[in-house]
């Protein structure tokens, strides 16, 4: 498989999944009628974009749910991520015109008639679509121009199952083309059962089954100001992972918030604890250092397909900026010894104050001919870019570059690589939307 | 993304206001009482004058969206205004302009069948009853 279906086959899939429905669509009816003059035209865009702005919501629903199976299919759990925001604010978008379009054939009759379609009458059909775009509304105004706490803002956003549960009522009791044509019913209603089965699954009986497995904190050390190491040590069972790899982590401890947060774990996977290098950037993470030896820590995981396992037998770059190295750290350590894989890691900070884990770096280095280490002091140095690298590695355009760090560090650097021509596919990075 | 939220928010509130604004504005001018169902009956009324025969032959000259009728159970209805408004879409009327739309009716074009109700809305469109000419 090449590095584009790799990367791509979850957009691909989710993306037929999406249009299926919209096809189908132009080919019940005959389409003279659907597109005959302005009331009916607009009718018909009516349809499709509450057809495509439901089906969107329910995939959004099913990428947005923290289950192994979406972690597959898609390029790991953050891509996955970037694309329930994506086709989440798409659906909303195609959600808000559906009734708009639809109120078009009511102007032909009378302005009072138009008015009242948006005014919900009680519990039939319609008004459940009413109410539901309510609720979204709501939601995404919150999610978009409100700056909730990271915690808050989780629990408000639960309630899109509530908006998707009425619009499941209101398509499956509407008089429309998905009641008149068999294909369409099963297939939006089926995807959506799917989507609420997914939907509950993952925040219910997670919690009930105990998806997430106990650990307990047996080292915490300030690495520095704002860096703070931990390792957890499996109670009974663990996980495995593939290095680069990240796992939710819910801390049961007076001092932190009870909701699970992602961290990239920086130990070698060979060993059954784990080890995690935090800065911290928000509220949640600023309180990590208080963690005491001896807490509880449940762990789910793993995720992410941010690996030099997926791209074996090849050459590769890794870049990390700041605390972006942590995926590296993993990976570093678990490669194999009798590896001929050459990889050159660029860990670039400001100084050579930040850069406390070149020491541990630079030991593996030691071990291993084919692994390189170069770091890069931007205080010294300026910013690296993409002609520094091709300077100092040689046959850029043919290796797997790997690049975590802030989102501009690593939008830059992915400009300017494209630009001396290395190849999309070959880029791989991991963006993480969740806040921290 | 924002970007493209933030408009579709901005078009759907305005169309809204704006929506809402002229239907308050049109209550305030509408002193007159005629409702639609008695326009509605007043053009049935001129119909009837015009001494119209409501056999097969007059309901197919209606057979357009514009100007659509269809016969359901043996009575002629207009159903071009309502067409707009059927809860199952324009295309399902629209099939049986100038036809007898019976079966569309009883079966929803072979896909389950109308309330009761259905047949009262049906009624605010009625024109009379069809003209059958027997041993034809």
């Amino acid at each position: 498989m090449n590095n584009f279906f790799k990367k791509n086959i979850g957009w691909l899939i989710f993306g037929i999944l999406a249009l299926t429905p919209v096809i189908r669509w132009f080919l019940i009816d005959n389409l003279n009628f659907k597109f005959s003059n302005i009331s009916t035209i607009a009718t018909s865009f009516g349809q499709i974009t509450g057809l495509l702005g439901i089906i969107l919501f329910a995939l959004n629903l099913i990428t947005g749910s923290k289950i192994k199976i979406v972690d597959k299919i898609f390029f790991g759990l953050p891509d996955a991520l970037n694309f329930h925001a994506i086709i989440g604010a798409l659906g909303f978008c195609l959600i808000l015109f559906h009734p708009i379009l639809l109120a078009v054939r009511y102007l032909n009759f009378s302005i009072s008639k138009t008015a009242m379609f948006f005014v919900p009458q009680g519990f039939d059909a319609i008004s459940w679509g009413i109410y539901a775009l309510g609720i979204m509304i709501l939601l995404m105004v919150l999610t978009y121009y409100v700056k909730l706490k990271y915690n808050i803002w989780l629990f408000t956003h639960k309630f899109m199952i509530l908006a998707f549960a009425l619009a499941f009522a209101h398509i499956a009791l509407i008089d429309s083309d998905i009641s008149r044509d068999l294909f369409l019913r099963y297939y939006v209603l089926g995807i959506s059962i799917i989507s609420i089965v997914v939907y509950l699954y993952n925040v219910i009986l997670d919690k009930i089954f105990y998806n997430n497995l106990e650990y307990n904190i047996i080292r915490v050390d300030k690495l520095a100001e704002n860096i703070t190491q931990i390792e957890l040590e499996p109670k009974a069972k663990f996980i495995s992972f593939i290095p680069g790899q990240f796992v939710f982590i819910k801390f049961k401890s007076n001092n932190l918030t009870q909701e699970a947060h992602p961290f990239s774990i920086s130990s070698d996977n060979n060993q059954k604890n784990l080890e995690f290098t935090i800065k911290s950037l928000g509220d949640f993470t600023s309180k990590i250092s208080n963690l005491k030896v001896g807490g509880k820590a449940f762990v789910k995981g793993a995720f992410g397909k941010f690996s030099c396992n997926y791209f074996p037998n090849t050459d590769q770059i890794w870049i990390s900026g700041g605390i972006g190295i942590t995926p590296f750290l993993s990976m570093a350590r678990s490669l194999p010894k009798n590896n001929n894989q050459k990889i050159d890691l660029y860990y670039c900070v400001k100084n050579k104050s930040e850069a406390i884990l070149l020491d541990k770096l630079k030991e593996i280095e030691k071990n291993n001919k084919y692994f390189r280490v170069i770091s890069w002091f931007s205080d010294e140095q300026g910013l690296i870019n993409a002609e520094n690298i091709a300077k100092l590695s040689d046959n850029i355009n043919n290796k797997n570059i790997f690049i975590c760090g802030p989102v501009s560090f690593m939008n830059n650097l992915k400009l300017q690589l494209i630009k001396i021509g290395v190849k999309n596919n070959n880029i791989h990075w991991e963006k993480f939307s969740f806040n921290n | 993304m924002k970007k493209i939220v933030t408009i579709s928010l901005g078009v759907f509130v305005l169309v809204l206001v704006v929506i809402f604004a002229m239907w308050f504005g049109s209550m305030q001018n509408q002193n007159n009482t005629n409702s639609n169902i008695n326009q509605n009956q007043k053009e049935i009324i001129q119909r009837n004058d015009n001494n119209l025969v409501l056999d097969m032959q007059e309901v197919a000259r209606h057979n357009s969206a514009s100007d659509c009728w269809t016969v359901v159970r043996g009575k002629v209805y207009d159903v071009t205004e309502f067409s707009a408004l059927h809860p199952g879409g324009e295309g399902a009327i629209i099939y049986n302009c100038g036809k007898d739309g019976t079966v569309g009716f009883d079966t929803k074009g072979g896909k389950g069948s109308h309330k009761d109700s259905a047949l009262d809305v049906l009624s605010k469109y009625l024109i009379g009853d069809l003209v059958v000419y027997q041993g034809k």
